[in-house]
């Protein structure tokens, strides 16, 4: 893996400044997890704690959801480039404010696949990918910044294998994948970008999708927010990465992506002056229909 | 643990009884009163029920939800249940008409233990729709009145229009050694009583706790603070009784939905004394 | 003991599907989980343990209670019939053991009915774990990695086949025509899983509800429903209807305290409004009122399953030996 303890140091000493000085009152950053491998969010209060804090290549929560829980507190996050993304686009929807956020932006070497007890030096499907390793919005930068590499494959190539897929077997692929969901919304409850307080597939009255855990109910669930998700989606893939059973979340937000990067050219929360276009209604707009 | 017999040869617990709506009765722009009857005779005839406990009402096609039964069980007669019109379920059965089916599942959950106060003073104490289960302690005082000491009620509600029984007042009134007071948050220009709220109230009308047991029943707040009044006046934790809400679903302490401390609520409630509460480790 | 070989037991399974429905553990796109097997070649022999417990097998993700149509203006209720005899092979004993949790809760007077139907067709054969991990903790919760509680049937994995041990008489009648060996050898003894102690939590759990531990513990939770939708001693379920023209269903599906409107009341007042709130709950059921109402049984098994799966690393093990020190301080 590559060496980032330096990247730790900074973070701590950032900390420790940003609490004792009382410019925040909380830093939502990484700690060890308790097997000892991997990372999971961490909460610091007081300065003396700041030596909790760590970022390595296990860092893979996308933090941004801390941010909304936390609003209105004046507090910092440690947040990946993709993060960052994120971020924006959860201050342009006006769910955080940026006054009172401090970011603290890595130029991040890209995260590993891990799971409890487990890691390695394979990088995650979406840091392979990856081609923006720099904070889009940062008050403190830390990590050297990284060479961007072109990619020598297509990005979206399994999308587009799907994609060329009959109808009847593109049916037959998902509902094989949701069969083994049991709506235990990890995957909505991780995405910052999911922050309703009532979400529509829970609502009884109107009652849209029933509770029962069968797979015409789990479906529309998986389509509803795959829809919600599109243009605001930032590819962190922290959804498909807390399924327990394995569902290829990826693939259905990143046909998203590639369809609102076809038809918009837009990709989220990397220009905050730049509003999403499923969010924004421009009257001389010419959305080609009518007379 | 206790021994499993597998088999499932008894009646299903989640099959509700089929009942008829008889007749309804609008006792606030928001409260109606159904009259349910069991349809099957054999049923109706087995289905006692004590004051406090509740039943599972379905408006089929919408879902069920847990009411106090307020009427007192007499050979033949029909249930009755006041029903506040405020979520999913509640407004499917305002939908409904006399002659149509509801399911009834119960009764369910503990009751007053009326027989264990005999002799003492009756003070209840009800706000807005939380004096549905209490209209069945002062019904069953009113007739088993010699059982019983001082009858005195205290009635409080948001608004006029948000008094429940206001049919049955008179009935209260002439009972022999009874008190009617009511109250309200806000009066209009026809409001000729009080107009404050209960707890302040109790504390005005210095409630003896000497011999009395005190019922208290409404929202959770109304509640506490008629609880912390009556401490004030020298009531103990085992004087004052309450019946409590709870989000419920299968009635019979398996879902898991009432489990509330260390209590299931359908099951060990919904009548607790304000002791029993109090043990409680979550704050209901 | 007696012995089988996996040719012999291969060949048993086979003749037991034409009677029974066989479930058994399989890889389903990387996932371990139970399913039911027309063939033994699809038996994942080599799992750990199943992602979702096999509690789905008696407790339904979703079933339908019953359902109720208008026959000439009468309505008429219907419940589903249940009747398929079905063995549950290769649970692990502590799944077995939870089983055993679910058992005296839902036959509990009044008894649940779809469960104790479902119930009384199973039988359990288990296999005992003979190479057991941490973060897996059922030793010290009551349980053990070759435990019987629960189980119709024991097999553990020797060097020449499974030893066989029945358990009660539904197992000793559900291996009858397994071509069984006697043999003086014995079972292998399960690896140790380090120790820690959880006697004396009950007791002293009253005490520490308040204490800020608890928002310390569970702040990075997502209020998902993945530690009890895979623990395999959770039972909370709702209950919908379901309409379809004029007929409705009336269906019951699995449900979790974890989820932010588990304990909302119509009108919006909700008493486990924060997830610190509703985290207590998850484990206060397991380590004080379920042992308060059924003979001291903690009702967790020690799977880790909700170790190993929280996405932000909630982990138990931590609570608990936070909890300890709360306790002695």
């Amino acid at each position: 893996m590559v060496a980032v303890e330096n990247i730790t140091q900074l973070i701590q000493e950032k900390a420790r400044e940003l609490l004792s000085s009382g410019q925040v009152e909380l830093v939502i950053g990484y700690q060890r997890a308790s097997d000892g491998v991997t990372a999971r969010p961490a909460f610091v209060r007081k300065a003396e704690d700041a030596g909790k804090l760590i970022f390595d290549q296990t860092c893979t929560h996308n933090l941004g959801k801390y941010a909304i829980e936390h609003r209105g507190k004046s507090l910092a996050i440690v947040a990946k480039a993709c993060d960052t993304f994120g971020i924006n686009v959860l201050i342009q929807e006006k769910q955080i404010v940026r006054e009172k956020t401090y970011v603290i932006g890595i130029n991040c070497p890209g995260v590993v696949e891990s799971s409890f007890g487990e890691t390695g030096d394979r990088l995650q499907y979406r840091c392979q990918i990856c081609q923006e390793h720099a904070p889009a919005v940062f008050d403190y930068i830390v990590g050297d910044p990284i060479l961007e590499k072109p990619l020598d494959f297509d990005p979206y190539a399994k999308v587009k294998e799907l994609e060329a897929l009959p109808q009847e077997e593109r049916i037959a692929f998902w509902e094989k994948h949701f069969d083994r969901c049991i709506r235990c919304y990890a995957c909505r409850n991780a995405c910052p970008q999911c922050y309703c307080t009532e979400c529509v597939v829970e609502q009884i009255d109107p009652n849209w999708v029933g509770a029962p855990i069968q797979v015409p109910e789990k479906q529309i669930f998986h389509v509803i927010r795959a829809f919600h998700l599109a243009g605001r989606c930032i590819g962190c893939n922290e959804c498909e990465r807390v399924c327990p059973v394995g569902i290829p979340l990826s693939l259905l937000n990143m046909k998203f992506s590639l369809e609102v990067e076809q038809q918009f050219g837009y990709k989220p929360g990397r220009d905050p002056e730049v509003c999403a276009p499923l969010a924004t209604y421009q009257p001389d707009e010419d959305l080609g229909i009518g007379g | 643990m206790t021994s499993a017999q597998p088999g499932g040869n008894g009646r299903n617990p989640y099959v509700p009884y089929l009942a008829k709506i008889e007749n309804t009765l609008d006792l606030t722009y928001d409260v109606r009163l159904f009259r349910v009857r069991l349809i099957d005779p054999a049923v109706e005839e087995a289905f006692v029920y004590q004051p406090g406990q509740f039943a599972v009402v379905s408006a089929f096609g919408v879902g069920e939800s847990p009411f106090d039964i307020c009427s007192l069980w007499q050979p033949g007669a029909p249930l009755e249940f006041a029903i506040r019109r405020v979520g999913t379920v509640t407004s499917g059965l305002h939908a409904l008409e006399p002659g149509d089916v509801v399911g009834v599942r119960g009764p369910f959950g503990n009751w007053f233990p009326m027989e264990e106060y005999r002799g003492k003073d009756i003070i209840i104490i009800g706000g807005g729709i939380g004096m549905a289960p209490m209209r069945s302690v002062v019904n069953w005082v009113v007739e088993h009145r010699a059982d019983y000491g001082a009858l005195r009620v205290l009635n409080g509600a948001r608004s006029p229009q948000d008094l429940v029984f206001t049919n049955e007042f008179d009935l209260w009134r002439s009972s022999p050694n009874s008190e009617l007071v009511l109250t309200v948050d806000r009066g209009d220009d026809k409001w000729k009583d009080r107009v404050a709220l209960i707890p302040a109230v109790a504390t005005e009308l210095q409630y003896s706790p000497a011999n009395a047991v005190a019922f208290v029943c409404g929202p959770p707040i109304m509640i506490k603070f008629t609880v912390k009044a009556l401490q004030g006046l020298g009531f103990q934790g085992e004087q004052i009784i309450t019946t409590l809400e709870s989000k419920m679903k299968c009635g019979i302490g398996k879902c898991g939905r009432c489990n509330i401390g260390q209590s299931y609520v359908c099951l060990d409630g919904p009548v607790y004394t304000f002791a029993q509460a109090t043990q409680l480790l979550e704050e209901l | 003991m007696d012995i089988i070989t996996r040719e012999s037991l291969k060949r048993w399974l086979t003749t037991l599907m034409d009677r029974y429905q066989v479930m058994a553990p399989v890889l389903a796109e990387g996932n371990h989980l139970f399913r039911a097997i027309s063939s033994t070649d699809e038996i994942a022999w080599d799992y750990y343990n199943s992602v979702v417990p096999p509690k789905e097998l008696i407790f339904p993700l979703t079933e339908s209670l019953f359902t109720l149509e208008y026959q000439n203006g009468v309505p008429q209720i219907q419940e589903p019939v249940i009747d398929r005899q079905t063995v549950i092979f290769g649970l692990r004993p502590c799944d077995a053991r939870a089983i055993a949790m679910l058992d005296a809760s839902f036959m509990n007077d009044p008894v649940d009915v779809p469960y104790a139907r479902r119930r009384a067709l199973v039988t359990l054969v288990g296999w005992a774990c003979v190479r057991p991990e941490s973060p897996c903790f059922c030793v010290n919760i009551g349980g053990a990695p070759n435990g019987t509680q629960g189980l119709d049937v024991l097999m553990t994995e020797g060097t020449d086949g499974y030893f066989v041990e029945p358990v009660t008489e539904k197992g000793k009648a559900v291996l009858e025509g397994a071509e069984l060996k006697h043999t003086d050898a014995v079972p292998p003894e399960p690896a140790a899983l380090p120790a820690f102690s959880t006697e004396g939590l009950t007791e002293r759990l009253p005490e520490v509800f308040l204490s800020p531990m608890w928002q310390q513990q569970v702040e990075a939770c997502i209020s998902c429903k993945i530690c009890t939708f895979l623990c395999p001693t959770c039972y909370c379920f709702d209950v919908r209807d379901r309409r379809d023209g004029e007929a409705v269903e009336r269906m019951r599906c699995w449900d979790s305290c974890q989820g932010a409107h588990f304990s909302k009341i119509a009108g919006g007042y909700n008493p486990r409004a924060t997830k610190t709130a509703r985290w207590k709950q998850f484990f206060y059921h397991k380590y004080l009122y379920y042992p308060e109402r059924f003979g001291g049984v903690i009702a967790c098994v020690g799977c880790a399953r909700c170790v190993r799966k929280c996405p932000v690393n909630i982990d138990i093990r931590e609570v608990i030996q936070d909890l300890k020190e709360d306790i002695s301080a």
